[in-house]
């Protein structure tokens, strides 16, 4: 099997369902945002727009990294351009001295809503050593934001 | 006052270490490597350090050229 990449299919469905907060402009219980976190699968994983939750089923193991991955980085507040909507984590997802792969996806995740699923990203696969992967954002624009709906 | 003939802790202290897979070596003793990878959705830049013929350190940036698009479609009523 392959990693996949893709806005996960129940996340289309869970946004028009208002599960997922990626700003505090919220109108249910709790007005704060939900936190999101990046988790890192083996390239024999199999994540894809079928996924609906994080699960430690393919995710990389590993010297310095922990399940479930990387808190992610939400200082930017979705925005829209055009008939755009986007958001963008506001830095860089970065797994430092570890020993993993070889990773080819990330799993984007709702941390606060049961681990729901929001995307998968793949790269070109990787194997780290003792030492740093690093997964530098896209420009936060309407055109190559990491999450946009059009 | 006579020397005891040990290094002293500042000497120790000069000589630049990183980690790797066999603990904190000399920086001065391994082989630094690098190289850069493009496509349509990254550009990555490769960094390891070599002891020999071992890799004992690899790290690995990757910038996203564009993230991922969803549509909401609408359709005509009637």
């Amino acid at each position: 099997m392959a990693n996949t990449q893709a806005v996960c299919t129940s996340f289309k469905v869970e946004i028009l369902n208002g599960h997922h907060a990626f700003g505090t402009a919220v109108t249910r219980g709790a007005t704060t945002k939900d936190d999101f976190k990046a988790a890192l699968y083996l390239s024999s994983a199999t994540v894809n727009a079928s996924t609906t939750a994080y699960s430690a089923t393919g995710e990389v193991t590993g010297t310095g990294y922990s399940a479930g991955g990387i808190a992610v980085t939400n200082a930017t507040a979705p925005t829209s351009s055009g008939t755009t909507a986007y958001w963008t984590p506001s830095a860089s997802l970065t797994y430092s001295t570890v020993t993993i792969g070889p990773t080819d996806a990330v799993l984007i995740y709702n941390s606060t809503q049961t681990n729901k699923a929001v995307a998968v990203y793949t790269f070109s696969a990787q194997t780290v050593t003792a030492g740093t992967l690093t997964l530098t954002m896209p420009t936060n624009d309407a055109s190559n934001a990491l999450l946009r709906i059009a | 006052m006579e020397s005891l003939g040990l290094e002293t802790t500042e000497n120790k202290m000069e000589e630049p270490l990183i980690y790797t897979s066999k603990g904190n070596l000399p920086i001065a003793s391994l082989e630094y490597r690098h190289g850069w990878f493009e496509s349509d959705s990254e550009i990555s830049f490769v960094e390891e350090y070599w002891m020999g013929d071992e890799m004992v350190k690899r790290s690995v940036h990757t910038k996203l050229k564009k993230g991922l698009d969803t549509a909401l479609e609408q359709a005509i009523m009637g």
